[in-house]
């Protein structure tokens, strides 16, 4: 039996895939979760480019949700509005956890100090790198910074005194981080 | 003075760079997935050090060094005339081996296949200048990181942008010597407008790139204008952005 047989077999068993396949690629649904989205993000004064981050978890977490459990909705768009609510609150309890423990600025504050930040299209490149040095500690700090000083690998093994290869396996992996974090960011560079 | 004789002999700079050849090439190929991260590590790039002024720096202290070896010979020479001391005793005592090096490495050019070596010699030359505006930007960022530690930035004072870079850097960077009232006031005018040039490059680095706030390691350099009100509570480093000011008295005086 190849490939296709046994997907037209499993949708035959499970009706509820079919229609769970049909509900996320309705441009209709989509779209109305992209207006909710926003809607949720402008009234909790949060940044608008978390929008598409936001719409794919609220997608992942449509998608667990059992037809039975989705034929009880009643008022879908209401239930949509109270997921991004969910979804953000999430996020914001996260990063004042994230911020506090580090004992360093918090977005939200500079931002409030500062109305003019978030028209700056240099606001993203600044909160990611603010995110990076948050995250980065130690060695990999030392080593991000060298990286901004335009550090290339072999220098950067002189400067921290290990083998080239031994440098150049530490700013990859610190690369993949990076890569991490930029994944799903609209960054303009 | 040969210009490529400024990197053949060891400096108090050249002691702060390796020795070794340097790739020219930054982190090697790049893959096209990794694009983005490459272009994010240079647009995030703490102040970039201009070529010109590297070699500017690294040419004055040359001859900072240079003035400082005739001035310390003239001493000595008068010290052997005005007694019995032989010159060569003085030399190991009060020379620095540097200075000895210096001369070693002089001759060595000029007996052993000098055309050769002069072409080896520019090329190391443009590696040491491209590895100097590295040196020379992290020791900016050292410095301010070292001003964000003192009780003045504690308590939310601000720093001249213009001190910072000029007099403050000086010694960092391989210039202290400028500042010693024996310098030909030549030498010490060119250093000193050097020093204005690092620090007009540096400002406009951080208002016109980083509109000036710029996130470190350690915490934050921030320009302070005169309508600046906010404070902030991590370690920052608030910088009066004077360059200009400076550059006026400099350009009236």
């Amino acid at each position: 039996m190849n490939d296709e047989q046994k997907q037209g077999e499993r949708a035959a068993d499970n009706p509820a895939e079919d229609s769970k396949a049909e509900w996320f690629e309705d441009k209709d649904f989509q779209r109305r979760l992209q207006q909710i989205a926003r809607i949720v993000l402008r009234k909790m004064n949060r940044d608008l480019q978390e929008t598409e981050d936001l719409v794919q978890t609220a997608l992942l977490r449509l998608y667990q949700i059992d037809a039975k459990r989705r034929s009880e909705i009643k008022d879908s768009n209401a239930y949509l509005y109270r997921l991004m609510i969910n979804e953000v609150l999430n996020r914001m309890r996260k990063q004042r956890s994230y911020d506090v423990s580090l004992d360093s600025l918090e977005t939200q504050d500079l931002v409030a100090s500062n109305p003019n930040l978030a028209e700056n299209p240099d606001y993203n490149i600044s909160l990611l790198l603010r995110e990076l040095w948050r995250q980065f500690e130690g060695e990999e700090r030392r080593l991000f910074e060298l990286i901004t000083f335009g550090y290339n690998s072999k220098e950067i093994a002189l400067r921290l005194e290990i083998s080239e290869e031994a440098a150049r396996q530490r700013v990859s992996r610190l690369k993949a981080k990076i890569r991490t974090n930029l994944a799903g960011k609209r960054v303009s560079t | 003075m040969a210009t490529n004789e400024v990197m053949s002999t060891p400096t108090p700079i050249a002691k702060l760079l390796p020795t070794q050849n340097v790739s020219k090439q930054a982190y090697g190929p790049v893959d096209p997935e990794d694009e983005a991260v490459e272009q994010f590590l240079t647009r995030i790039r703490f102040f970039p050090t201009p070529h010109e002024i590297a070699q500017k720096i690294l040419l004055l202290n040359q001859e900072l060094g240079d003035e400082l070896i005739e001035s310390q010979l003239a001493e000595l020479t008068a010290r052997e005339e005005s007694s019995d001391e032989k010159l060569i005793e003085v030399s190991e005592n009060e020379v620095s081996d540097n200075w000895l090096h210096t001369i070693i490495n002089r001759v060595s050019s000029i007996l052993f296949n000098e055309e050769e070596s002069s072409e080896q010699m520019n090329a190391s030359q443009e590696e040491v200048v491209v590895l100097f505006q590295k040196t020379v930007s992290e020791k900016i960022y050292d410095r301010l990181s070292l001003l964000s530690l003192s009780p003045h930035a504690k308590k939310g004072g601000t720093f001249s942008l213009t001190e910072e870079l000029t007099k403050g850097i000086a010694e960092d960077i391989g210039l202290g010597l400028y500042r010693r009232k024996e310098t030909r006031e030549e030498l010490r005018n060119r250093a000193e407008a050097t020093l204005l040039t690092l620090a007009t490059e540096f400002q406009t680095w951080l208002l016109e790139e980083w509109k000036g706030v710029y996130p470190a390691g350690w915490g934050e350099i921030r320009a302070r204008f005169e309508d600046t009100t906010e404070e902030s509570t991590g370690p920052v480093v608030w910088l009066d952005p004077d360059v200009k000011m400076h550059r006026s008295a400099a350009a009236e005086s």
